[in-house]
């Protein structure tokens, strides 16, 4: 820039300067962004009604399953309700369905219902096979004191024929009875004898025979209770 | 429907999963449907629109299902 041409912008009055300055408008407005409020209210509700519906869904899916007694409260804060569950649990059927919704995997207990009942199957089974054999063991003592009976029975009626037997021998030998009563009674002594032999006999067998039941009795309830023990475990 | 477990190849999953997916499938074909009607021009924000969209109709679904299961 020049001298001359300092002294020129010197010499400029006011008027001059106004002159060259460049036309503005005479009111400024600032310029604003237009606000989208209808759009950002529609996101802003449809937001909210996600919250609300995501609080209400997490809080139940939280809740745990029930088996206590205290209701669950259905619409309170999912933390505060993990760590109250965490010391105590809660009774409804909705969580107990929300419960059902969250696991991630069953296992299809179909083959271990079958077993329980097998083995609650066999239970029964051994069960009226203990019953079956304890009354075959009160026949089989009635049978043997039936046959205790005989036994004193066929004892009495062999003193008896002893007697008769020894009476009519001894009249047989004086002459004042016939040999054939002697012969006959002598007989009879045989046959009680005999009797008494079959008596002690019957009563034997009933006597084994019952050991034989009451031992199947104890075996079978033995088979009985360790069917309700696995029974017992695979329900648990 | 109900709570019950998906056979899955032998396998029970839970049915939220066929929820989410079926939620999923749902918030596709609303928002295809709001996109050509031109209602998406109409939201301020559209991605977040349509994720509170699709937890409206997750939660909407679970809690109805619920509710029909339970009663």
């Amino acid at each position: 820039m020049t001298v001359t041409e300092i002294t020129s912008k010197r010499g400029k009055t006011e008027d001059d300067r106004d002159a060259s300055r460049s036309v503005e408008p005479e009111t400024r407005e600032p310029i604003r962004p237009r606000t989208p409020i209808i759009p950002f209210l529609i996101t802003l509700a449809a937001v909210a009604l996600a919250g609300l519906l995501g609080w209400a869904m997490w809080g139940a899916i939280w809740a745990r399953r029930g088996h206590g007694t205290r209701p669950c409260a259905p619409m309170s804060s999912p933390w505060r309700r993990r760590s109250r569950d965490a010391s105590s649990s809660c009774t409804s059927s909705t969580t107990s369905t929300f419960a059902r919704v969250i696991s991630l995997m069953v296992i299809d207990p179909t083959n271990y219902k079958i077993a329980v009942s097998q083995a609650e199957a066999a239970v029964q089974q051994a069960q009226a096979s203990v019953q079956s054999i304890e009354a075959q063991m009160t026949v089989q003592q009635a049978q043997i004191s039936a046959n205790q009976a005989q036994l004193d029975q066929a004892q009495a009626a062999l003193v008896f024929a002893q007697q008769q037997a020894a009476r009519y021998q001894d009249l047989a030998q004086k002459g004042a009875g016939s040999v054939q009563n002697a012969q006959q009674f002598t007989s009879q002594l045989h046959q009680q004898e005999a009797a008494l032999q079959t008596a002690q006999a019957n009563l034997e067998s009933g006597a084994a025979a019952s050991r034989v039941a009451e031992g199947a009795a104890h075996e079978r309830r033995g088979d009985s209770r360790a069917s309700h023990r696995r029974s017992s475990t695979r329900r648990r | 429907m109900r709570f019950a477990e998906i056979d899955l190849f032998g396998v029970y999953v839970a049915p939220i999963s066929l929820m989410m997916v079926g939620a999923w499938l749902a918030t596709i074909a609303l928002r295809r449907l709001a996109s050509r009607s031109g209602l998406l021009r109409y939201v301020w924000h559209p991605a977040l629109f349509v994720f509170a969209v699709y937890i409206i109709v997750l939660s909407s679904w679970i809690l109805i299902v619920a509710r029909w299961s339970s009663s």
